[in-house]
């Protein structure tokens, strides 16, 4: 009799609204605690939660509650999503649900990439997360597939070839879903791709648009290419998921840098690489953009999360979307009209003195000249970025950006460009980090002012540059976690670490906090990966490798 | 010269007889030796995998947590009983061996086995 009533009950809610989300959840991501929906805990990719049961007087009382392992020795990026008390989690290898109050595993559905894939992957096997819409998990494959799941029972419902790998495309964006339109980005600028946005029908999986992010022929923008055929290997990948303003039905994703990285082969600004992108998600139409490298010869992505916020500007409250840019500049746009607000240095540079704000247009520096010129340039920030994707954190109270920054240069010089070949990598840059010493300071925890782009306080991070994603909560709390395993708590008002716990493999993805019955969880996946887990990984040999999920919470007594 | 200092208690260390353990300190493992150490399979010769500690007992044993993780990068399973000496954990897989600082789960070194892959068909 009791199995009876429990299968009644299951039917019950599964045939009721509550079971499959709905576009009004996704929009209202972040007012439900229990549910986490989308990238970023919110369309405006805040990575803010209010809860504040957890906070600087109790959060010496956190521990482990559950553990799940992952069966993935490849790196763990992804950020979870949580529905009605399910967990849904991604690598490279894996789509894995979770009950989330338990740890314990619902289904686990495989990945077949080919195994030769990873040679046109630049920058760690992995994959960001999942998105979830009606009764289905969506993500990308590392062989560039959009996949749709049964969110029961992990079964395939449909599966859609984006591009071809072999001619080195990749995928290991986490997928958005945008006006009920399926959204996904694609990797591989490093390889001579061509970037662009997908929609598809999240229902059937039919292909509704693509928009490529190189200016093509019938495209704005194709004067900026020089030989006008050199969009066709151009770049401006779209890695990162985008945000979206349903109000203004506008998505915001940027493009990574131009291909190849040598710009012997294509003249002019190279639109729309290295760009923020506003994008109507039923059309995929370019509705404004805004360009913050033109001529890219750096490796600036303009990829990383455009933050969504009301603050004020100059005493006026205006809509903005803030990056923290690859480049080491931190730019404020009006995101109805793209107009340039601020764009002010957040790290040491010295590629360019400053942005020209009547133009929009850096101004590069001497030493940038003789970079183009043919001379080695020690370049500040270095390839890496003055921030790379690890997304900072934006919380509305305190009008403050937290993040983990970088602080180091590296020296590049234009090489001789072999010829593209498909699927090879096609750069034609050489690029060397310097020694790093022990003790050595390489990045920085900090919070920082969106418009004057200065640090409120900073925190020196020394040895290895962090690659998590921050969390920040209405407890006064700061979430990260270091490539050595450790997660960790910081005050939110001074960078102090007040609590940190080892986990089982290096940290590089994004914590999420969430509730149950009214109790605060903090999840992160733990699972040495990535670009820097993987290109120091003789600096980091005694950090095992080996993915697993870490839920968090307080300990009763 | 924090350095220096911390060099010649890690020289005074290796010298001493603490270094190495004994036959002796193996006898006592689990019969009056330092709790601190877990040196026999069984924790003992006699293998009664009897510990005298109450630190953790029935009264506080809701609020036993974990303190680190360490993954073993292995999907074979585990089955090895932990052995600790001076402060250092070491286990072992089929894949690895692995030496691990107790009181912060860093993992010290690890040591691949190179066991003929063609093996497991002999393995019941």
């Amino acid at each position: 009799m009791k199995t009876v009533i429990a299968v009644a009950a299951v039917i019950l809610s599964c045939a009721g609204a509550v079971c499959a989300q709905t576009l009004d959840d996704l929009k209202n991501d972040g007012k439900n605690p229990d549910n986490i929906l989308t990238y970023g805990m919110g369309y405006a990719q805040n990575r803010y939660s209010p809860l504040a049961q957890i906070n600087k007087s109790n959060i010496k009382k956190l521990v482990p509650v559950w553990t799940a392992g992952l069966e993935n020795e490849l790196g763990e990026q992804a950020q979870p999503i949580i529905h009605n008390g399910v967990m849904y989690v991604s690598n490279a290898r894996w789509t894995v649900a979770l009950d989330a109050l338990s740890g314990r595993q619902l289904w686990r559905t495989a990945v077949d990439f080919p195994p030769e894939t990873p040679r046109v992957v630049c920058c760690g096997v992995s994959n960001k997360g999942v998105a979830v819409y009606n009764g289905k998990v969506f993500r990308t494959t590392l062989h560039a597939y959009v996949v749709a799941l049964d969110q029961k029972t992990g079964k395939e419902l449909w599966k859609q070839k984006a591009a071809e790998w072999t001619e080195g495309y990749s995928q290991t964006v986490a997928p958005l879903i945008a006006n009920g339109v399926l959204v996904t980005g694609i990797s591989g600028a490093e390889f001579g791709i061509r970037g662009f946005l997908d929609g598809w029908d999240p229902e059937t999986g039919k292909h509704l648009w693509r928009r490529y992010t190189t200016a093509g022929p019938d495209d704005k923008g194709h004067d900026t290419w020089e030989p006008r055929t050199s969009y066709v290997n151009g770049g401006a990948s779209t890695w990162i998921t985008g945000s979206y303003d349903p109000q203004l039905d506008l998505m915001y994703w940027g493009t990574g840098n131009a291909g190849p990285w040598n710009p012997r082969v294509r003249k002019g600004d190279n639109l729309y690489a290295a760009s923020i992108i506003a994008v109507r998600p039923k059309t995929g139409e370019i509705v404004w953009h805004y360009q913050a490298t033109p001529n890219d010869i750096y490796d600036w992505d303009a990829v990383w999360e455009v933050i969504l916020a009301d603050i004020n500007v100059n005493g006026v409250p205006r809509k903005v979307a803030m990056q923290m840019n690859r480049n080491g500049f931190l730019y404020v746009l009006d995101r109805a009209t793209g107009e340039l607000l601020s764009a002010k240095p957040f790290g040491e540079l010295n590629w360019a003195t400053h942005v020209d704000m009547k133009t929009g247009r850096p101004v590069e520096s001497e030493g940038a000249k003789k970079y183009r010129a043919g001379e080695p340039f020690p370049m500040w920030p270095s390839v890496r970025g003055a921030k790379n994707w690890p997304h900072a954190a934006f919380n509305p109270n305190t009008g403050l950006l937290y993040a983990n920054t970088n602080h180091s240069y590296s020296t590049v010089r234009m090489l001789e460009l072999a010829p593209y070949k498909a699927g090879t990598r096609y750069v034609g840059v050489e690029n060397t980090y310097p020694t790093v010493n022990r003790g050595d300071i390489v990045g920085h925890i900090e919070a920082i002012d969106p418009m004057t782009a200065t640090p409120k306080w900073r925190i020196p991070v020394r040895d290895y540059q962090i690659a998590s994603a921050m969390l920040a909560t209405g407890g006064g709390l700061l979430f990260s976690g270091k490539h050595t395993g450790e997660f960790f708590a910081l005050d939110a008002d001074t960078g102090q670490t007040l609590w940190e716990f080892r986990t089982s493999s290096g940290v590089n993805a994004m914590p999420v906090t969430w509730t149950h019955k009214g109790k605060q969880y903090v999840t992160v996946l733990s699972g040495l990966g990535g670009l820097y887990g993987t290109r120091a990984r003789e600096a980091l040999k005694d950090v095992p490798v080996g993915g697993s999920v870490w839920t968090f919470a307080l300990q009763d007594n | 010269m924090k350095k220096i200092l911390g060099a010649i208690a890690l020289l005074a260390a290796a010298q001493s007889p603490l270094y190495a353990q004994s036959l002796q300190d193996l006898a006592r493992d689990g019969k009056g030796g330092s709790t601190d150490n877990v040196l026999t399979y069984g924790m003992g010769y006699h293998q009664q995998r009897y510990s005298t500690l109450k630190q953790v007992n029935k009264s506080n044993v809701k609020r036993l947590v974990p303190v680190w993780s360490t993954s073993l990068s292995s999907n074979y399973g585990e089955q090895g009983q932990p052995l600790v000496y001076d402060g250092i954990m070491f286990v072992a897989n089929a894949e690895h061996t692995i030496a691990i600082d107790v009181a912060t789960g860093k993992q010290l070194w690890r040591t691949p086995v190179e066991f003929d892959p063609a093996t497991p068909r002999v393995v019941c």
